[in-house]
């Protein structure tokens, strides 16, 4: 199991290396993204939501086809073992830990986070323009931008998602409080 | 020098700095080594820190592959001056972040990157690497090169503050050593002073210091030690002064008993010698042999027991004075010539042609000696004889060895006894002392007097009944003067009757000893006798006198206390006069105190009559005996004619042949008899017994001088019996006796002219 892990791991490793060059698909690398994004971030203890493992959900239309269960299946973070369920309506996402939602429209992204609300749900846009700003946790860039990935730390605090601020060091931060004033 | 051999101050303060520096040194050492480790565990401890930091910091850098934000946290790195360089490698061990703060330090460090260990020291360097885990995996590897300056610096310094810490302990640790020391050493010091205080000066103090260690333990022994010593000092003193005064009443006891028992012996040897010169008949004449011979052995048993108490008691001393071997030998020969010739032994000198002639050294112990050994062999030999051979090696500074053997042909003595001989009051046998007599301390003597002298011994070997030889060792001094002729005593002023006598005054208590000295010196001088010394002096006021004879012991004043008193009289005619002393008590020391109290010469009972006259002869005024000496003549030409009452032989002897002189003599005595005739008579029928006396004495002189000893033997009875008044009944017989004999004797004087 252990070779086998270190095997993949550094097969990963190699990949989130050779990132800029390329040579993996673009979600290959986001799905690595969302492996160790597992890894900086605690979600609160709720009864929907089961502690053991990981459910990620990925909503409506699925860019990643077995990307994402090449990644995750078979390894832990945070000695959680992943889930991944494919959701198409909302009623679905209480279970979720991480929701991963593609390139939809504005105003559905506002509808949708509306629905989430404040439960402990970290959701990431793939690429979708003012996710953050909307009231989305983290955001995927478009490629060559200086930070991968963006990140609002204030709907996750409000979400009671903690986010290692390791993390927070490399990412985009956007917060609500600037729109306020 | 041993440490044990120093002051036990010096000991303390060594021992006391010593530990205090051995423990300062060891745990120094100790503190030096565990804080080194410490601090380089410490050190080890905050790098190791600072890289997981660092790793754990970038975690997110590394999977997010974001080297600048890393290359970002590890400048702050900066802020740690110990920190020369920081990396993070990725899981292929390439560098994914890098912080150097001296280009100098860019060093790659591969092998130590590629190898497991945690961390190295290399030159002065410490370099960590921590793997950093996320999610318990391993995503890369903290790196650190880490300056040890900082621990070098710390060494140096601690060395630094050990020696100050060293130095200053060391002062205090003398100051207080130097002070506290004292403690000890002070009152162990005090009682070594006291001690050789007490060894210097005997004054036996004790130490004043009250304590209850076990230096006071040391102090009170020591104390009670001096207490008894001092305790027993006085002890010792009072047991000295008491030894010393029995001593002293021992040699008191023995001067009085020499002088108790010679002055009888003096008395029976002086008798029997003047018995000789009267008529006896042969049996009488055996009896007074006998009686001589005895009376000499009793005074030699005397005198051996005294030597042999001044032996014992160690107050012999030997004399150093030159004398003349020769002599002795010479006196020796003589005497035993004679004596063995008696006992039909021969007597054979065989001296070495190389034996000195004159000596230094002590005559009388050598004559001693010699006799004694020379005695025993007569005594104990009955056939063949004796032998006494001498022999001299020179030796150097000025020594001569000499070896006296006196060997006999005598009974011998027995091969164990040989030792036995020299030992107090031993014989060879019980039975020797038995058929030989004899003290048996004569040998011991003669050993402890060979002893004393230089290089001396005395020897025996023998056998039974071939004879002893015995052998004298002694080393003398050699003098170098040579040997002066005999004197013969025959050149002393000649007897003579007349006014100018030498008047002689003898103190002497015991009446035959008077009579003895006043006999034998009647021929040469008148001689007065004084019962003591209160006499002495009071006739010296009256009367001149040319010589006094003092006995030393006598009741009322005895003779120190005499002379003493004559010395301190004003007339320089009598308080310069010559003293004799005349003494029984023949001990050491006597000679000196009569020289000491003033006296000029000193003569010991028995004494040899010519001895003493020429004693007197040597003391009295010389210009009166020149005056009196008669002139020298031709030898008498007297015809050997029969005279029957005056003995010419005896005139011719007194005169030594001078006629003219012998005539004169004879004339005087012809005109003296009528007139000491009647003047005895006269006083005789007046009863002036003390006139007689006088008369008596006169007429004894002229008697004398004819050589008419019979008669004179009478008249000095009549002028003894007449001065003290008694056996006046004898008187007149005297009396007639005188004139017959002198009418008759002055007949023979008639044909003699």
């Amino acid at each position: 199991m252990t070779t086998k892990r270190t095997i993949l791991m550094s097969a990963l490793l190699c990949l989130l290396t050779l990132t800029t060059k390329a040579q993996y698909a673009e979600y290959e690398i986001k799905a690595a993204y969302i492996f160790n994004f597992a890894k900086f971030i605690e979600w609160p203890e709720t009864e929907t939501t089961p502690s053991d493992s990981i459910y990620l959900c990925i909503y409506q239309k699925d860019p990643f086809g077995v990307i994402l269960e090449k990644t995750m299946v078979g390894r832990t973070a945070n000695g959680k073992s992943w889930s991944i369920k494919r959701i198409n309506s909302l009623k679905e996402v209480t279970k979720c830990h991480i929701l991963v939602i593609p390139d939809i429209s504005q105003h559905n992204v506002t509808k949708l986070l509306k629905e989430i609300g404040n439960k402990p749900i970290l959701t990431i846009g793939d690429e979708i323009p003012n996710f953050c700003n909307l009231g989305g946790i983290v955001n995927f860039t478009p490629q060559m931008s200086k930070c991968q990935f963006e990140m609002n730390n204030d709907v996750a605090c409000g979400n009671r998602i903690r986010i290692n601020p390791k993390l927070l060091q490399l990412a985009k931060i956007i917060s609500n409080k600037e729109d306020e004033f | 020098m041993n440490f044990k051999d120093i002051s036990i101050r010096s000991k303390i303060s060594i021992l006391v700095v010593g530990i205090c520096l051995a423990t300062l040194i060891v745990s120094s050492l100790l503190f030096f080594v565990f804080d080194s480790r410490q601090y380089k565990k410490m050190i080890l401890e905050k790098v190791t820190i600072t890289a997981d930091v660092i790793g754990g910091n970038n975690t997110a850098n590394i999977i997010f592959n974001n080297p600048q934000e890393a290359a970002t946290v590890l400048r702050t790195l900066i802020a740690d001056d110990g920190i020369n360089v920081a990396r993070i490698y990725d899981n292929d061990d390439n560098i994914f972040a890098e912080y150097i703060k001296e280009p100098e330090y860019a060093m790659s460090n591969l092998d130590f990157i590629t190898s497991n260990a945690s961390h190295k020291y290399v030159k002065r360097t410490l370099l960590v690497k921590r793997p950093i885990i996320l999610d318990n995996e391993k995503i890369g590897a903290t790196f650190l090169n880490y300056s040890m300056e900082g621990y070098y610096a710390r060494r140096i310094s601690f060395i630094h503050f050990l020696l100050g810490l060293f130095t200053a302990a060391l002062i205090i640790v003398l100051l207080l050593t130097v002070k506290l020391q004292r403690i000890i050493s002070t009152p162990i010091i005090n009682l070594t002073n006291t001690m050789r205080s007490i060894e210097k000066n005997l004054d036996y103090i004790t130490v004043d210091d009250k304590r209850k260690d076990e230096i006071g333990q040391l102090i009170n022994g020591f104390n009670s030690m001096i207490t008894q010593i001092k305790q027993q000092n006085q002890d010792l003193v009072l047991a000295k002064n008491q030894a010393e005064n029995s001593a002293k009443i021992k040699d008191q006891f023995l001067a009085n008993m020499s002088h108790e028992i010679r002055t009888p012996m003096n008395g029976v040897i002086g008798m029997a010698k003047l018995l000789e010169n009267t008529p006896l008949s042969a049996e009488q004449k055996c009896f007074l042999d006998n009686i001589s011979i005895s009376a000499s052995n009793l005074l030699v048993i005397i005198n051996d027991i005294l030597d042999f108490s001044k032996i014992e008691a160690g107050k012999m001393e030997l004399e150093e004075i030159e004398f003349n071997l020769s002599n002795i030998i010479d006196t020796l020969n003589v005497v035993y010539t004679k004596t063995t010739a008696d006992k039909r032994l021969y007597f054979k000198l065989n001296i070495d042609d190389n034996v000195p002639k004159m000596l230094w050294g002590d005559p009388t112990r050598l004559t001693q000696i010699l006799n004694n050994l020379i005695g025993n062999a007569v005594k104990f030999t009955e056939y063949g004889g004796i032998t006494l051979t001498i022999k001299s090696r020179e030796m150097s500074h000025n020594f001569t060895h000499l070896k006296f053997i006196v060997s006999d042909t005598g009974i011998g003595i027995p091969q164990e006894k040989q030792d036995l001989i020299f030992k107090s009051f031993s014989q060879a046998s019980s039975d020797t002392t038995r058929k030989y007599g004899g003290t048996g301390l004569g040998l011991t003597i003669s050993r402890q007097l060979a002893l004393m002298h230089k290089d001396g011994n005395l020897t025996v070997s023998s056998q039974i009944d071939k004879g002893s030889t015995f052998c004298f060792d002694v080393t003398y001094k050699q003098s170098n003067a040579t040997p002066e002729p005999i004197v013969k005593t025959t050149e002393r002023p000649k007897p003579i009757e007349g006014k100018n006598r030498v008047k002689v005054l003898l103190a002497e208590d015991n009446e035959i000893n008077q009579l003895f000295v006043k006999t034998i010196l009647k021929p040469y001088f008148d001689v007065y006798s004084a019962e003591n010394g209160k006499i002495v002096v009071d006739w010296l006021r009256k009367e001149d006198f040319d010589i006094i004879l003092m006995d030393l012991h006598m009741p009322e004043m005895d003779g120190y206390q005499a002379t003493s008193e004559i010395r301190k009289m004003d007339d320089e005619r009598i308080n310069n006069i010559p003293i004799i002393a005349l003494t029984a008590a023949a001990i050491k020391g006597e000679r000196e105190k009569c020289i000491d109290s003033g006296m000029n010469d000193y003569i010991s009972k028995p004494f040899n009559p010519d001895e003493l006259i020429d004693k007197i002869f040597s003391l009295v005024t010389p210009s009166e005996n020149i005056a009196n000496k008669p002139e020298e003549s031709p030898k008498s030409k007297i015809k050997p004619t029969e005279f029957k009452y005056i003995n010419t032989k005896y005139l011719d002897s007194i005169t030594d042949g001078d006629e003219n002189f012998q005539h004169q003599l004879v004339s005087i005595f012809i005109d003296q008899v009528p007139e000491l005739k009647n003047n005895m008579l006269e006083a005789f029928e007046s009863h002036n017994y003390h006139r007689l006396s006088e008369v008596a004495h006169k007429a004894k002189s002229s008697v004398a001088m004819m050589g008419m000893s019979q008669l004179r033997e009478h008249l000095a009875r009549l002028e003894q019996s007449a001065k003290e008044g008694i056996e006046a009944e004898t008187y007149k017989e005297k009396i007639d006796l005188f004139i017959v004999t002198c009418e008759a004797a002055i007949e023979e004087c008639k044909n003699l002219l």
